[in-house]
């Protein structure tokens, strides 16, 4: 704390220094800020307001007719029902985190603590699936899923998104618990406890926080993945929200009321996850950044 | 390292065995497959060899969805960095951390169909870049951004650093808090500039973070898909055609599935190309 401190002040020397560099740098930040959310605002008041109010731009605010049509019109949508992709999407992410967290921790665990024979090999094998694009495995996929009768169901999209979750995972986690200081271990095993006992009793419990921040990000991945689901589903009832969104253009003319309001609900629940486990959402990417 | 028995560790090891063996079988399967006759709905595995790579090889198709990877990945990889680790340092320096921290990591939560839906909302002739032009007296420079063959790529590309800055700030600004205070202090005593601080301290002693950025951002911007499907199709023409978007056409819209397994492993294996230093480089740290 006392480090980090001295450096902000540090810098706060150096570059704050001069009022003109402050204020410039106040500037870009801020110029950048607005920009980035921008899109989120403009979205937002043509999801709430009849179109012919948007028309010269969503800024304008008389008239301003606040309206919930454009939602009642995407969720109860007759071809492409939100509200079904809400809960399809709840259905695939759900199952589809707590299954690979589960695995990939027992698997991280191993990596971090136990020796065998061909561990490291078995790390690098597994650190180039990482880089495998969806597209090196959909066709196999496809075939698979048709031949298991699991093609368009929601059981074979969360067994793909559970495989393809597992590497990645467990890469994270072995990160995670080789930072954990092994002195609880070593105690609880002097007094006779067995491995499986110490992972589920000492590891998992002190390793929550990076548990959450996996799962938080393999939720998102999850909720906002487009390919697998484009790929495996196509039965409009079993779609998932992010599939739907696309479809709800329209023919001929892009209907705007409908596709913002359809974009609010599609992203409204990442965002909530985002703000409420953003401690953990952030330490999720930092997960990436750490040393070991 | 801890005792343990072989039951033990079959117990932990099973799941991640298993998912490993699988996923190398399909990606085999796909390399099998992309030197197949496969081209139809019927599944046929003849081996042919590979002329379904000569053929691509011929494919202008092919070298346009390429060029616009390329132009992609360095497009978005150099200012996505650049930007986050300048505004990483603002960020640090202002002390405003938090609140920007917030704002830049909005678009990475949200799903890139959203993100292209939003953008092409922004984009439309209607929506807020042409409105806001007009409103600045610069009329003669709105234009149907993403039907506009010369400006689609770079209109789409900018939607993707939209969405990955958030990923690049929250990086640099980890690596920036890692660095050895004493450093700086030691530099500002010698009175350098807090540009000359920047250049010659900072960006150096955070090449760890561009060491776990870079080859993320590269491997988004070769894999990117989704976008494109939802924004333009590939089009107008090729403008903004690329492999990720050329494979799924070609394997499951015109069901060629062979030559589509073709273009998924060229793109595996620019990934690896991309991965390999990468990998080489964080296990000579692990496994010394």
């Amino acid at each position: 704390m006392g480090a980090k401190r001295k450096l902000l002040k540090g810098y706060r020397g150096g570059l704050l220094g001069s009022p003109l560099k402050w204020l410039i740098a106040n500037i870009v930040a801020w110029t950048i800020g607005v920009l980035w959310v921008l899109p989120f605002i403009g979205i937002f008041m043509t999801s709430i307001r009849p179109f012919s109010e948007v028309v010269s731009g969503w800024w304008s605010v008389s008239p301003f007719t606040p309206t919930l049509k454009n939602y009642v019109d995407a969720l109860f949508n007759p071809m492409f029902s939100l509200l079904r992709g809400f809960m399809n999407s709840f259905i695939i992410a759900v199952p589809s985190t707590i299954i690979p967290v589960m695995l990939a921790a027992l698997a991280a665990y191993a990596f971090a603590r136990f020796s065998f024979p061909i561990k490291n090999y078995l790390f690098v094998t597994m650190l180039f699936l990482m880089a495998a694009p969806q597209q090196m495995t959909i066709i196999p996929i496809f075939f698979m899923l048709n031949n298991m009768r699991l093609l368009n169901t929601y059981l074979g999209l969360i067994l793909i998104h559970s495989s393809w979750g597992i590497p990645w995972i467990t890469f994270f986690l072995r990160n995670y618990f080789s930072m954990l200081p092994k002195e609880l271990e070593e105690i609880a095993r002097v007094d006779g406890a067995t491995n499986r006992q110490i992972f589920f009793k000492i590891v998992l419990p002190i390793s929550l926080p990076g548990i959450i921040s996996a799962s938080v990000l393999q939720f998102a991945w999850v909720w906002n993945d487009f390919f697998f689901a484009l790929m495996l589903i196509f039965d409009p009832n079993k779609m998932v929200i992010t599939q739907m969104l696309p479809r709800l253009k329209g023919q001929y003319q892009i209907d705007w009321g409908l596709l913002s309001s359809g974009s609010v609900l599609a992203m409204i629940v990442p965002l909530i996850v985002y703000i409420i486990f953003n401690k953990y959402y952030m330490g999720g990417f930092r997960g990436w950044a750490m040393k070991k | 390292m801890i005792a343990s028995s072989l039951k033990e560790k079959l117990i932990f090891l099973t799941p991640i065995l298993l998912i490993t063996v699988i996923l190398y079988i399909m990606i085999a399967t796909s390399i099998y497959v992309s030197m197949s006759d496969w081209r139809s709905y019927k599944i046929s595995l003849n081996f042919i060899g590979l002329r379904n790579y000569i053929e691509l090889f011929s494919n202008p198709r092919f070298y346009a969805a390429l060029r616009n990877n390329i132009i992609w990945i360095a497009l978005f990889m150099v200012p996505t960095s650049f930007l986050g680790l300048v505004l990483a340092y603002i960020m640090v320096s202002t002390g405003k951390e938090l609140i920007f921290r917030t704002v830049f990591l909005l678009p990475t939560a949200i799903s890139m169909t959203v993100a292209g839906t939003l953008w092409v909302w922004m984009y439309a002739s209607e929506g807020a870049v042409n409105t806001l032009l007009k409103a600045f007296n610069l009329s003669f420079l709105t234009k149907p951004w993403i039907s506009d063959p010369s400006t689609a790529l770079y209109a789409l590309i900018f939607v993707t650093i939209w969405q990955y800055l958030g990923f690049a700030v929250i990086i640099f600004e980890a690596a920036i808090k890692g660095i050895d205070p004493s450093l700086i202090e030691a530099a500002q005593i010698d009175g350098a500039s807090s540009l000359r601080i920047f250049w010659d301290i900072v960006v150096p002693q955070v090449r760890h973070g561009f060491l776990v950025a870079v080859p993320l951002l590269a491997l988004s911007a070769l894999k990117i898909f989704d976008i494109v499907y939802v924004a333009t199709r590939g089009g107008p023409g090729l403008a903004t055609d690329v492999l990720g978007y050329f494979m799924w056409e070609t394997a499951f819209w015109s069901r060629f599935m062979a030559d589509g397994a073709a273009i998924a492993t060229i793109i595996f294996a620019i990934s690896l190309g991309i991965v390999i230093p990468y990998a080489l480089i964080a296990l000579r740290r692990w496994f010394r």
